[in-house]
Order: C-alpha cells, then sequence, then structure tokens
C-alpha cells in the first residue's frame, strides 16, 4: 500500500461528533501528501463547529503521527466551499442538449450537424454522445478508436471534422448489443462527465438517449444545461411526445431553446415535387401551445442520410447544400437564446 | 418556469440555511426542519408505511455540504448522513417557514 493509501486508510477511522460518518467518506479530507515523513492532510471543515474541528484536528495527528515513518502531520483547513468541485465540466461554456422523447426522429443526425454548423461559426465545439444504448455518433462523423485515458481516469476525447468527440461507441464492440440497467448508466454517465477532458470548450452538444427515463435526468441533475433543443417529426404522435419532453426540462428548470422540425417533407430530387410524407404542422402547433420557437424545419434529402453515412455531416461535405443553411441558420438561433436565457447559478456560502 | 430562483444559498453557523432570492425574498430554515422535509423517495414513503418519523429539535444536525443540482435544485448532506434529498427550488420556495409566506400558503389552501 502507498504511503498516501495508509494515511488515508487511518483518516477513515476518524468521526467528528455529530457526523454519522468518518471524514472520508463526508468528503471532508480534500488532498493527502507525504514527503520526507512529513503528511500534509488538507481539511475542509464545511460547518463543523469550531470545538470539533480542534478535536478533529487532534484525531488526525494522533491517528497519523502513529503510522510508521511519520515524522509530522500538518493539518491545513480548507476555507469555504471549494468552488471548483461544483463546476461539474471545468472549461465548458454552454452545454446544449439535442433530445427527442421519440426515437427514430433524426436526432443524431441533427445533434451532429448542429455541432458542425457551430464550429463552422467558429466556436469550439464538443459532442458527447449520451446515447449510451444505440451510440451512433462514431459512424456519423466516421470516427473510430480507443480514447487515450491519461493519468488512469482521464479520458481524452477524440478528434474529427474541428470537434472534439466521445462516445460510449469508442468503448464498444460495433456489434454487441448495449443492455444497462438504470443505475449502471447513471454511473456511467456520471463517469463520463466527471472523467472526460473536454478543454476548453465553446459549447457542448449533448446527443441525449431517446426518452424521460435514467439517463435523462442523470444529465439533467448533473449537469447544468444551459438549454435543450428538441428534435422532432411533423406527425401528430411524434408531436405527443415532444410534449412530455418540454415537460420534462421545464420541470428542471431547463430552457427549451426551440424545435428542429427534422424530416419535414420530401423533395423529389428528379421532379422537384415537395411531398409532407409526415404530415405538416406539428412543430408550429407546439410553438403555439408552449410559446417554444421552431428553429428549423429540415426536409428528406438523400444527401443527408449519405453524408451521415458515409461519417462526413452534410453540414461539411456540402456547406453550400439548401439544408447546410438551415443548419447554419438554427446554430446562430442556439447561440442568441442560449446568451439570452443565461441565468447566473445560486451563490453557495458560509 | 415562474418560480424565482435563488440567487444566494448560505449556511447560518450549524442551525440553519438561508436562501436568498432573485425576487429579494429571504427564507431562513432550521436544519431540522429542512431534514424533516427531506423530499427524497425514502422520506415521503416513511409515513405510509408507518416507519419511526424524526420529528424532533437536533441542534447537532447541521449541513456537512451543499451542492447545485443542475440548474433547478440543491442537494445536501446532512451530518446524519443522509444525502439523497433533491430540494428543488420550487419546494423550497414553497417550504419557506417565514410567516408571509405561510400565511399565504395557507389562503390558498383553503377548500371547500
Amino acid at each position: 500500500m502507498s504511503a498516501i493509501a495508509e494515511v488515508r486508510e487511518r483518516l477513515t477511522e476518524i468521526r467528528p461528533a455529530g457526523l454519522k460518518r468518518d471524514i472520508v467518506a463526508a468528503g471532508l479530507v480534500r488532498e493527502v501528501g507525504v514527503e520526507d515523513g512529513v503528511v500534509t492532510v488538507h481539511l475542509q471543515p464545511g460547518p463543523l463547529p469550531p470545538p470539533i474541528v480542534e478535536a478533529t484536528i487532534a484525531d488526525i495527528r494522533r491517528a497519523v503521527g502513529a503510522l510508521d515513518g511519520v515524522v509530522r502531520v500538518e493539518v491545513q483547513l480548507a476555507r469555504g466551499p471549494a468552488e471548483a468541485d461544483r463546476e461539474s465540466l471545468p472549461g465548458v461554456g454552454d452545454i446544449v442538449a439535442v433530445s427527442s422523447t421519440k426515437g427514430g426522429v433524426g436526432k443524431s443526425t441533427v445533434a451532429v450537424n448542429l455541432a458542425c454548423a457551430l464550429a463552422r461559426l467558429g466556436q469550439r465545439v464538443g459532442v458527447l454522445d449520451a446515447d449510451v444504448y444505440g451510440p451512433s455518433l462514431p459512424t456519423m462523423l466516421g470516427v473510430s478508436g480507443r480514447p487515450q485515458v491519461i493519468e488512469r481516469t482521464k479520458v481524452i476525447p477524440l478528434e474529427r471534422h474541428g470537434l472534439r468527440v466521445m462516445s460510449m461507441g469508442f468503448f464498444l464492440d460495433d456489434t454487441s448489443p448495449v443492455i444497462w440497467r438504470g443505475p449502471l448508466v447513471t454511473g456511467l454517465l456520471r463517469q463520463f462527465l466527471r472523467d472526460v477532458q473536454w478543454g476548453e470548450l465553446d459549447v457542448l452538444v449533448v446527443d441525449m438517449p431517446p426518452g424521460t427515463g435514467d439517463a435523462q435526468l442523470t444529465l439533467v441533475q448533473q449537469v447544468p444545461l444551459s438549454g435543450a433543443v428538441v428534435v422532432t417529426t411533423p406527425q401528430a404522435v411524434s408531436v405527443i411526445d415532444v410534449e412530455r419532453g418540454i415537460a420534462m426540462f421545464n420541470q428542471v428548470n431547463t430552457p427549451v431553446l426551440g424545435i428542429v422540425e427534422n424530416m419535414s417533407a420530401y423533395v423529389c430530387p428528379h421532379c422537384g415535387t415537395r411531398d409532407e410524407l409526415f404530415g405538416s404542422g406539428g412543430a408550429a402547433q407546439l410553438e403555439r401551445a408552449f410559446g417554444v420557437p421552431v428553429l428549423g424545419r429540415i426536409p428528406i434529402v438523400p444527401a443527408v442520410r449519405a453524408s451521415g453515412d458515409a461519417g462526413t455531416p452534410i453540414v461539411i461535405d456540402q456547406p453550400e447544400h439548401p439544408v447546410s443553411r438551415i443548419y447554419a441558420s438554427i446554430a446562430e438561433q442556439v447561440l442568441d437564446r442560449v446568451a439570452a436565457e443565461r441565468t447566473p447559478a445560486p451563490r453557495i456560502v458560509g | 418556469m415562474a418560480e424565482p430562483l435563488p440567487t444566494e444559498i448560505r449556511r447560518l453557523g450549524v442551525h440553519a440555511v438561508r436562501i436568498t432570492w432573485a425576487d429579494g425574498h429571504q427564507s431562513e430554515y432550521r436544519n431540522d426542519y429542512l431534514r424533516d422535509h427531506c423530499p427524497c423517495a425514502e422520506c415521503r414513503e416513511r409515513p405510509k408505511r408507518s416507519l419511526p418519523v424524526v420529528n424532533e429539535r437536533r441542534d447537532d444536525l447541521y449541513a456537512v455540504q451543499i451542492g447545485l443540482v443542475g440548474r433547478y435544485a440543491v442537494s445536501i448532506q446532512w451530518s446524519d448522513g443522509h444525502d439523497t434529498g433533491i430540494y428543488s427550488y420550487q419546494t423550497l420556495r414553497a417550504l419557506c417557514p417565514c410567516s408571509g409566506c405561510h400565511a399565504s400558503a395557507r389562503a390558498g389552501s383553503v377548500g371547500p
């Protein structure tokens, strides 16, 4: 056992009066250092009453001092709550979720193209594929391989098309089905959010798993989402599901930035006839009911699918394509809406 | 959400937590009051399953750590080891024990 682990183990024996757990389990030990027999313990006393803090320090000195080879024990008190610990994704500016409560509406296609369009606007963009059950970002962005892991737990995102990309798909075989229980998904997402080193980003686009279950809740609880883009198709059943999604985001105080209506019509490449395969007006109906703007309507165009399957999103592949222009407009609106909805997080003091 | 958001969450020594809201209102909660109103599933289910309720004054109970949950709630790690409660801002505002809020809550709940 390393000297630090030995000290930590000793610290688990210390339980201040009034606290039901030891100081390590309660998260009061910030850091332990050992150098030439001098042990430094950084203690975060929280609101422990001063007499209890004194007693705790004495306990630490006694317990750690009894270890072999320890010359001196220094206990340093961290004052006030550590703000850095609360910032869940350091260096990441705005976090935008791309969500749909229904599968198969093209959420991932919208997410990657939106990310590319944001990058073309000069933003530093990351994409997190949080669809742990059916990760599709690796295919759509044409990126594969295992991300590098440094210092044991820090995962470095892969880079592609100017985006930093992280997906569960990087850690899975191509064909094995993903069978996860709720708690596993929650744990996995937590780890993803904590361990991925995004570096400096202006926007992180999160491709959410479809639905309103564990994975979605974890995300809204773990990260202060700047807002959500809800993807839908025009037909009524899809629209009903979107209402549920909007209700979920309302409950957790996350602004719905707008709706993207995908597969809104089919334009025949031969004769130019426009055919509204899935009906029309769904998104407009939502706009009226919830006051959420429609950011864009994306027609069914074979080039969109082809570029997605080939691993180069249409926004990159054909930047002047009408669909790419729609995405550029969506990206601009997303940035505007995010800026308008920005509210400062409450300060936690004392 | 029309509910006001907190601008500051302050631990007042070891006995209470004070929230300052964006509309200027201040709410002060005794720790044991907040703990007894823990909204987690276990605590909410307790009365229904007639498990013992811990409705007593406890002067040694304090908030070890307060953390933000997304942008709608805070989680509080209590010194009794309980840490599963997620207190949404909406819940906290509704729990405000000040006489003004209490009176309006009662007035609003008067039924036929």
